[in-house]
């Protein structure tokens, strides 16, 4: 019998807008993304400084408002949720995964693994054992009760995982979760986001600038001036910006413009602006991309 | 969330120790001052409250056998011993008379003694009654003056023997004084005359009655059962400082309040990226709150208990080093006080909480 939940993805985000800022200041961090994530599913979402990952990755955890689009968890609209059902829903159904931990000071590493249940009623006590095995299957069983302060950063990013998969969420968030690791480190935590998402089937979306992860990820993204588009993995479609000449590929490129038929891409939006005040020229001269 | 509240208030455990000593100083300066008034006022009321008088029959107009003067004139003495319900009557001589070394008296009450029935003492040192030409002096007294057993003491220019020293009968207002009543007679030139009438009524009359009856007998007299004059008495040492205990405990409430305010700022001030990270995992606007409440109350419960004990140890070491001032603490007034504050800090700490539920917790993911 097919599983009715199959149908529907895990999480759907449709038309996503974000602006920052009034007038001529307006920033659109967030412009016009659509994105669908199944189980089982290692989704890298890469891009330059202030392209917007980071405003993405907030907007579909239900930390931040989208001023347009809607997204959906496991088919039920984030929008539709009050403040508190939201704050329930991303204890129950989401983990967190950040660059810098942000681990509770005071409390030991068990208790930190433990505190997402304390957020969802009833949990608690099942939670007790989870997190014992959690411990274990991140190799942090000697340092159960040390303080974060006296971990080093990879087992730091060990227990923020094990604290993301305590309430056995279906979806995982990360955010750039090697930036503060050695090449090693940061190789043994991509692997285990990778192990997380086939083993228990859970969804995870990461924000990374590593290219190491990619070798873990099921589909890649690329978002830069707020919009996003897939991307093969290793794989380069280079053509020509027609107004500077300058070599740009295809699949980051997001300053597009078609004339006569053709679609061409720029470097710049500055660029993709002169070319639209007049494209005969900059075509005449023989530059095609 | 309340988990982490307290994981968090214990690792900052020396703040937190720091605020609530701080705001038990601010409770303690009200409470102490509070308790001196009442201890003096406990000492003052001692006369009374040791009596087995049922009556207390004193000048029209007078309340009081403090901060006033009284005289109960023949024909009232006569009217009053007339009513029916009456056991016995004694004749109280009870004056104020300066007492000590010349240049270095003090105002205190002098109680004539009879042979029963007035006894309101505790003996330090000494004779338990006076004898003729003795006088009993409460210690503390003896003390700043330098006097002991069987030294000289001059009241109102007549010299007396100290006979022994007494316990609980010495306030910082009016010291009392006993002496025989044939002596207090003599010093005071008194006659026959009375200051005040002690009445034992007989039994099957109660005491409210019996004053009833006295105060109908004679327009010239004001007669009060003992439980009413320790009352008067006592509110009249306490209204002394009643002013004053007040703006004190207002002002040491505010402090307190303002020490818990800022100890809950500082927390949460100190905490704001956990605390966007906890709201990025899921805690509600209700949990939040209830952490800011429950930091508010541990540092406010926490003065609170430490003022509490500070009264008590302060009680325990003014009875050594200054025993003159006589300390009553009351728990009453500590939990009134302390439970005011607590509410005072929980209003003041509403900032806090405000700020923390604002925390954005997209913060999270700026590293």
């Amino acid at each position: 019998m097919p599983d009715a939940n199959a149908a529907v993805p895990l999480l759907s985000a449709t038309g996503l807008v974000k602006v920052f800022g009034r007038g001529d200041a307006a920033v659109r961090a967030v412009d016009g993304v659509s994105l669908q994530v199944a189980r089982g599913e290692v989704v890298l979402i890469k891009g330059p400084s202030g392209s917007g990952k980071t405003t993405l990755l907030s907007m579909l955890g239900g930390l931040l408002q989208p001023d347009a689009g809607d997204i959906a968890l496991q088919g039920r609209l984030l929008a539709d949720m009050s403040q508190t059902e939201r704050a329930r829903a991303r204890a129950a159904h989401i983990g967190f995964v950040f660059q810098a931990y942000n681990l509770l000071e005071a409390l030991s590493v068990f208790e930190n693994v433990l505190f997402p249940a304390r957020l969802v009623s009833g949990r608690l006590e099942a939670a007790r054992e989870r997190a014992e095995a959690l411990i274990r299957r991140l190799d942090l069983a000697q340092r159960r009760d040390a303080l974060p302060a006296q971990l080093s950063g990879g087992e730091r990013q060990r227990v923020a995982i094990a604290r993301a998969l305590i309430n056995d969420p279906p979806l995982l968030l990360a955010d750039e979760p090697t930036g503060n690791l050695d090449s090693q480190r940061g190789l043994e935590v991509a692997m285990l986001l990778h192990d997380i998402a086939r083993e228990d089937e859970r969804a995870v979306i990461i924000v990374t600038h590593d290219p190491r992860i990619e070798e873990i990820a099921d589909r890649l993204m690329w978002l830069e001036d707020g919009r996003l588009r897939d991307r093969k993995q290793d794989a380069h479609d280079w053509a020509v910006d027609p107004v500077c000449g300058m070599r740009v590929d295809r699949w980051t490129a997001t300053q597009l413009a078609s004339h006569d038929g053709h679609e061409y891409v720029f470097c710049s939006a500055r660029c993709r602006k002169r070319f639209i005040a007049g494209p005969a020229s900059y075509v005449a001269d023989g530059v095609r991309s | 969330m309340l988990h982490w509240t307290y994981k968090s208030l214990l690792a900052d455990r020396f703040a937190v120790l720091g605020a609530a000593a701080s705001i038990a100083l601010a409770l303690l300066l009200a409470l102490y001052l509070d308790a001196v008034f009442r201890g003096e006022a406990a000492q003052i009321a001692a006369f009374l409250e040791h009596s087995d008088a049922d009556v207390f029959v004193l000048q029209k107009g007078v309340a009081n056998l403090h901060m006033s003067s009284t005289r109960v004139t023949e024909n009232a003495i006569a009217a009053a011993g007339g009513v029916d319900g009456i056991a016995r009557m004694r004749r109280l001589v009870y004056r104020p008379a300066l007492v000590g070394p010349r240049g270095g008296e003090r105002l205190a009450y002098i109680v004539g003694t009879g042979a029963d029935g007035d006894r309101a003492w505790e003996i330090e040192a000494g004779a338990p009654q006076p004898a003729a030409g003795e006088a009993l002096l409460p210690a503390p007294m003896a003390r700043q003056q330098g006097l002991g057993v069987g030294d000289p003491v001059r009241i109102k220019e007549r010299e007396f023997v100290i006979g022994g020293l007494t316990r609980g009968t010495f306030s910082m207002a009016n010291p009392l004084i006993y002496i025989t009543e044939a002596d207090a007679r003599d010093l005071f030139e008194e006659g026959d005359g009375a200051d005040a009438l002690l009445v034992w009524a007989q039994p099957g009359t109660g005491p409210a009655a019996l004053s009833g009856r006295i105060n109908a007998a004679s327009d010239d007299v004001a007669a009060l059962t003992r439980a009413e004059l320790v009352t008067s008495d006592t509110q009249l040492a306490l209204d002394m400082g009643g002013a004053l205990v007040g703006l004190m405990s207002t002002i040491g409430m505010l402090v307190a309040a303002l020490i818990v305010a800022f100890a809950s700022y500082s927390f949460v001030a100190r905490r704001m990226r956990e605390l966007a990270v906890i709201k990025a995992l899921g805690a509600t606007r209700a949990s939040m709150l209830a952490s800011a409440a429950l930091q508010t109350g541990v540092i406010g419960a926490l003065g609170g208990g430490f003022a509490a004990a500070g009264i008590v140890v302060l009680d325990a070491a003014l009875a050594l080093w200054v025993p003159e001032v006589a300390v009553k603490p009351a728990l009453g007034i500590t939990v009134v006080l302390s439970g005011v504050t607590l509410l005072v800090a929980e209003l003041a700490a509403l900032v806090p909480a405000w700020q923390l539920l604002n925390v954005d917790p997209a913060e999270v993911f700026n590293a």
